[in-house]
């Protein structure tokens, strides 16, 4: 205030000129300035005078002190948990790469993905698992106003999923076919799924997983030629059924022994027709995606065992000696009991069929870890290299084997189709020419039992019969 | 003497139910189950008749009668053709290309087969 008093009043001599007015009005304020000043300085001792009065001011400041130490230690605290922040932040950031890396990742698979929860709710899918669910009508939930999907509307893999939270499925995978949605009704997808276990066997998830099986385009030519093999098979039967009834009514056939010669071979052809359409049926369901089969807990030794005793017969009328050698493992597994015994008989008849008189046929059950091992070996014609990706084509006979009487054609597409499509396993073959032919079948064990205590097991208990012991207990 | 006839087929009934409506029609029959076995009985002793399959193994009917036709003492045998293919193949051109006496589809006709033969072979009233 004073400077401000000082600088008006040299900056009114400066100019060596003041007007009566001037002066006037510069005393005025003058004096305003002054008697502020004072009522400021009274202002200021009344309140030293009220602050020094109060009796609990010494308190009011430890608290204030205390509280600023306080205050202090938090936001030192703070500091250090805002480095710690930024460090879980950056961790995070990485674990949200990892999972846009890992989504990339199955996203760029040629299948389709989707995993749900313990309690079978959809957890994540890849973009293409979405596409396709969403072109499958009924697949949207109409209830959810989240439009989620729900899987399990699809009966398909509603089975497949059931099965495994419903623990029914000894297996952690199971497949089922589903007709192309898109209505192309000659692409089938192929439906695993896969439950996901925790060490001490409690389910966390299942993994499931669509895969177009080929693009079964609709191709006319092949429909034809189809029709065409299947129309041939019924043929030959039905041209010895014809000529033995025709010459039994032309009266060809007038002794009692051909007479009964006829009927025999009669019934045989019309039991040939009568397979053949039971294999079509079969072959069809499975083409088809049905999963209605009827899978139970079975002995498959009991199955292996009724197989045998059912192509003994023509094991016996050609001489040819049958061998089964079945380990001491009980190998219970989940199978349509009736299909795989069919499957079976059929590789021993065909067995039977491709070997002379004289020769080996050998049925061999072995166990591995996760599987029952079916071998069956024969000594016979053999099949060339080249026909032996052919030989589970609808129809294929390999060049040199001759037709027999019992031959359907599809015997071995049908044998593959419920080995693979039916029970989840696999089948393999391997020959030499004029040496003999082994088919190799592997089904999976079940009840399925935890990997982590079969490989402990395994160092203490020799691997032939761990398995077997593990399945007893 | 009894014509010979020999039958190829890989169905061992189709070869039996023949052989059977054959002989019993007074005719000497020797069956072979694919071509390559029925062409060993017909170079050996050239038959006076043939009838064979035309889908076997080892040797197809088509092969077996180009194997005849190539060859002097077979050349003129006549050739019966028995096939479960029906509409797949062109009967017309076949039969001319390996101047086949007659295609007979499966399922056929023991009868109708045997009065193809007598014909062929001129022995129609003979036999019956």
């Amino acid at each position: 205030m004073s400077v401000c008093t000082y600088f008006m009043l040299e900056s009114a001599a400066a100019a060596g000129f003041v007007g009566a007015t001037c002066l006037l009005c510069t005393l005025a304020m003058l004096t305003s300035i002054a008697r502020g000043e004072r009522y400021a300085r009274t202002a200021i001792h009344k309140s030293e005078s009220r602050g020094q009065a109060h009796p609990q001011a010494g308190l009011y400041q430890s608290i204030l002190s205390e509280a600023l130490g306080v205050l202090q230690c938090r936001e030192d605290e703070l500091e250090k948990s805002a480095v710690n922040s930024r460090e879980l932040q950056l961790h995070l950031q990485e674990k949200a790469f990892d999972l846009i890396r890992l989504q990339g990742t199955f996203d760029s698979l040629p299948r389709s993905i989707a995993i749900l929860d313990e309690n079978g709710r959809l957890q994540f899918m890849t973009s293409s698992a979405k596409r396709w669910l969403a072109a499958y009508p009924g697949s949207v939930d109409p209830t959810s106003d989240t439009n989620a999907f729900d899987l399990q509307r699809i009966p398909q893999i509603e089975q497949l999923v059931g099965e495994i939270l419903g623990g029914q499925s000894p297996q952690t995978q199971r497949v089922a076919e589903i007709p192309n949605p898109h209505g192309d009704q000659h692409a089938v997808y192929r439906a695993t799924a896969t439950g996901i276990y925790d060490r001490e066997q409690s389910l966390l998830g299942i993994a499931v997983s669509l895969e177009e099986t080929g693009t079964k385009t609709f191709d006319e030519s092949r429909h034809t030629e189809l029709v065409s093999a299947v129309a041939h098979e019924f043929k030959t039967p039905l041209a010895s059924i014809r000529a033995f009834v025709e010459m039994i009514l032309d009266g060809d056939i007038d002794d009692r022994d051909e007479m009964q010669d006829a009927f025999r071979l009669i019934d045989v052809q019309t039991d040939r027709l009568a397979r053949l359409v039971n294999n079509l049926l079969v072959l069809a369901r499975i083409e088809n995606g049905d999963v209605n089969f009827r899978r139970e807990n079975c002995d498959l030794d009991e199955i292996l065992k009724c197989s045998v005793a059912s192509v003994q017969p023509i094991a016996d009328e050609k001489e040819l000696a049958i061998t089964s050698e079945l380990d001491e493992c009980s190998s219970v597994i989940f199978a349509d009991r009736e299909l795989l015994q069919q499957a079976i008989t059929n590789l021993l008849s065909n067995a039977a069929k491709y070997t002379e008189s004289g020769g080996q046929i050998s049925l061999r059950k072995t166990t591995d870890e996760d599987n029952a091992v079916i071998e069956v070996q024969d000594s016979g014609v053999g099949i060339p290299e080249g026909s032996l990706q052919k030989i589970f084509d609808k129809f294929y006979r390999a060049p040199g084997q001759s037709m027999e009487a019992d031959g359907s054609g599809l015997g071995l597409t049908l044998v593959s189709k419920v080995i693979t499509h039916v029970h989840n396993g696999s089948i393999d073959v391997s020959s030499t020419v004029d040496r003999g032919t082994c088919f190799t079948i592997r089904i999976p064990l079940g009840p399925k039992r935890p990997k982590w205590i079969t490989n402990s097991a395994s160092s203490t208990v020799s691997s032939a019969s761990s398995p077997g012991i593990l399945l007893r207990s | 003497m009894a014509d010979r006839i020999v039958v190829c087929d890989d169905e061992p009934f189709i070869t039996h139910a023949i052989s059977l409506k054959l002989t019993k029609a007074g005719f000497e029959v020797v069956t072979a189950a694919n071509g390559q076995l029925g062409w060993k009985h017909i170079e050996q002793d050239p038959p006076a008749l043939v009838i064979t399959d035309l889908q076997m193994p080892e040797l197809d009917g088509f092969g077996l009668c180009r194997l005849m036709r190539q060859n002097d003492q077979t050349r003129n045998i006549p050739v019966i053709m028995l096939t479960a293919k029906g509409f797949e193949i062109d009967h017309q051109q076949v039969m001319e290309e390996l101047k086949l006496t007659a295609v007979m589809i499966k399922p056929f006709s023991p009868r109708e087969l045997l009065e193809l033969v007598q014909h062929s072979l001129g022995t129609a009233a003979a036999v019956s």
